[in-house]
Order: structure tokens, then C-alpha cells, then sequence
């Protein structure tokens, strides 16, 4: 049963084992602080891995829950922050596992920008959208990591699970392969 | 082997975080960039993916609140079912002792079940009348299936109950 399947009455009578063990790894307040920061960035990362905005959201939930639960009191806010990425890396990786999603980009979105600036930049973004699709996960996660999040080649180690020294030459590889996808005459002429 | 990295590299990622490239950086940067396939690379992705990242996204996230209130509550759910699991298990094992002993007080009380051992027996019996073999014979067979018939049929019910006791607390879990 997820918690989106609760009923009223389940939430009454696990209101009521106020004994239970519930063991977070924050305060409230703190936790807010947190979230307010970073779960917009984790939701785009997600929803880039998976293809899926309702998976993303559900993975985001899952993500913080087990943050939460994981016991872990990072030090820093980059090593929280570091945490959390593994999180929902791996459980982007556990959810492409289950089902082989189509990973989409923004151009798949509802644009929220003005008509004008939509006009500008959409064939942009659905070039890079359409060519980063063609990636696979891992290279699509580096990337983000490291030219959206700003990422050092540590903390995409730490996140990825791969050695620091190999971050340089996947990365380098993983530009190469987007490059060259942007630069198709099928990507830039929108097919 | 291709050159994977450059000296230049730190430089024009930082000028394309910060929203100054090509605009800012200096003519001798953007030469390099123009001749070395690394930067000219690192600068296309870079830019393609902070402006793919930049790009604004209609999406209504849950507030702070709620995700720590459904934490809360999902977090004492977990431990209400991690706490209950012996006690499951010590049901489902209540629960098979039970069905044995109700099912050993059946057999040995209920005469249609005690007749039905009985012609079991002997079918059992006339089937194995013509098998010649050296141990054990038909007979001895018959003798021992009269014997310990009832066990083995409670033993039987046993092991289902069991059985059908787990599988439902499996699917409860």
C-alpha cells in the first residue's frame, strides 16, 4: 500500500501508534529548509532520467522519504545534496529497470514561457531535448550532473557510482555522443 | 589516442555557468575554442544543457509540508509492519498448530473418515497383492498404512494449512 492509497481510517490508526519508532533524519524545520532548496532541481533531474513527470513525482517523494530514513547525517549541504542525487539516481535506474520509459525533454512540456519566448527558443530545446533522448541513461545523468547541477567529477562519482577517474573520459565520451547528435542534419531539422 | 581534456576547459565552463559566454570571454578564448575540438565541445554541450535547465517548466510540487507529513506517517506505517511481522508469523504458526489438532480430533473421531483410511488400505492392499517384493511385502504395506494412516492424513492437513496460513500472510504483507 503506498500512501496515496491510504484511507482516513488508516491515517487514524497510524495516527494513534504515537509509540512507534519513526526515526527521520532531520528536523521538520530543517527538512523544509532542505526541500524548499532542492526539490525542484532533483524533480528536473528525475523527470529527465525517467521520461515520466508522474514517476518523477512519485520518485520524488521516494527520494526524500528515504533520505529521510536513511539515518545518514551528511555534514555539509553538498554532501546532502550529493546524497540525495544518489538516491534518485538509483531509483531512476531501479525504475528504467522495471519498465524501458522514453525519457523526455522539455519540449514534451506544457511551455509556460511567453509566446514570444517560446518562439525563440523551443527548437533549441527540442533539439537538445530530442538528441539527449537518444543518450543513454548514464550519459544523460552525467551530463546533467555536471553542466546543470555544476557537479564536480567527485560528486558525479559519488552520485553515478563509477571512480573519479573515469569521470573525465565518460563525460568527454558522453559530449562527443551529444555533439554529434546535435549536429545530425535530422535533429537540427526537427524529424 | 584523441585529446580528451584541455587546459581551457575550467575557463570556458565557467564563462558558460555564468551566462558570459561568448559575449565575455576574450578574442584569444574564443580562438582556441574555434581550433580545439575539446572546448568547442565541452561549450556546445554546456550551453545546450544550462539552457535546457534554464527553461522554465510548469510543474506543481508537493509543499515541504506534505512531503514530511506523508513521510512521518509512511515512516510509522513501515514500523507498525516491521514490528508486526513475528507477531504474523507467530499467528500463522498458532493458526497450523490449531488446524493440526483439529484436524487429528476429526480423523480420529469422524467413522466415514476412519472407513475411508480403511478402503484405502485395502485398495492400497489388492493393488499391491500381485507386486512381488522382497521388502515390504503388500501385506506389511496395508498393515502399516492401517497403522499410521491417521497420522499421515493429519500430517497432510497439517502441512496445507500451514501452507495456505503463509500465503496469506504473505499477501497481507
Amino acid at each position: 500500500m503506498t500512501i496515496r492509497d491510504m484511507t482516513v481510517s488508516d491515517v487514524e490508526r497510524l495516527a494513534g501508534v504515537a509509540e512507534a519508532e519513526t526515526t527521520l533524519a532531520m528536523t521538520e524545520d530543517a527538512f523544509r529548509a532542505f526541500y524548499d532548496r532542492t526539490a525542484r532541481p532533483v524533480w528536473g533531474y528525475l523527470a529527465r532520467l525517467t521520461g515520466d513527470r508522474a514517476l518523477a513525482d512519485d520518485l520524488l517523494q521516494e527520494t526524500f522519504y528515504r533520505f529521510l530514513r536513511s539515518g545518514a547525517t551528511p555534514e555539509t549541504e553538498a554532501h546532502r545534496r550529493n546524497t540525495l542525487f544518489k538516491i534518485a539516481t538509483n531509483l531512476a535506474r531501479d525504475a528504467h529497470r522495471r519498465r524501458r520509459v522514453r525519457p523526455f525533454f522539455l519540449g514534451d512540456l506544457p511551455d509556460v514561457a511567453s509566446h514570444e519566448d517560446a518562439a525563440v527558443t523551443f527548437e533549441q530545446t527540442t533539439d537538445v531535448g530530442r538528441a539527449m533522448r537518444a543518450l543513454k541513461p548514464r550519459d544523460r545523468a552525467m551530463l546533467w550532473l555536471a553542466y546543470a547541477e555544476g557537479s564536480s567529477h567527485q560528486e558525479i562519482a559519488g552520485v553515478m557510482g563509477v571512480q573519479t577517474a573515469s569521470v573525465k573520459l565518460l563525460l568527454f565520451r558522453a559530449r562527443r555522443r551529444l555533439a554529434a547528435l546535435l549536429s545530425r542534419p535530422a535533429v537540427k531539422g526537427g524529424a | 589516442m584523441a585529446q580528451i581534456s584541455c587546459t581551457h576547459e575550467d575557463d570556458v565552463l565557467m564563462l558558460v555557468t555564468t551566462g558570459q559566454w561568448p559575449d565575455r570571454a576574450d578574442a584569444g578564448l574564443r580562438a582556441h575554442v574555434a581550433a580545439c575540438p575539446v572546448c568547442a565541445d565541452l561549450a556546445l554541450i554546456a550551453q545546450a544543457v544550462e539552457d535546457e535547465r534554464a527553461r522554465p517548466v510548469d510543474v506543481a510540487l508537493p509543499g515541504a509540508g506534505t512531503v514530511w507529513w506523508r513521510a512521518q506517517l509512511r515512516s510509522r506505517q513501515d514500523a507498525v509492519r516491521e514490528s508486526g511481522r513475528p507477531i504474523t508469523i507467530a499467528h500463522g504458526m498458532l493458526l497450523a498448530a490449531a488446524g493440526g489438532v483439529a484436524g487429528a480430533v476429526f480423523g480420529a473421531t469422524t467413522d466415514w473418515f476412519q472407513r475411508g483410511l480403511r478402503i484405502g488400505r485395502d485398495v492400497m492392499v489388492s493393488a499391491f497383492s500381485n507386486v512381488r517384493l522382497p521388502v515390504p511385502t503388500a501385506e506389511a504395506a496395508g498393515t502399516w498404512l492401517a497403522a499410521y494412516g491417521t497420522t499421515l492424513a493429519v500430517g497432510g492437513l497439517i502441512v496445507v494449512a500451514a501452507t495456505a496460513v503463509m500465503v496469506w500472510a504473505l499477501k497481507e504483507e
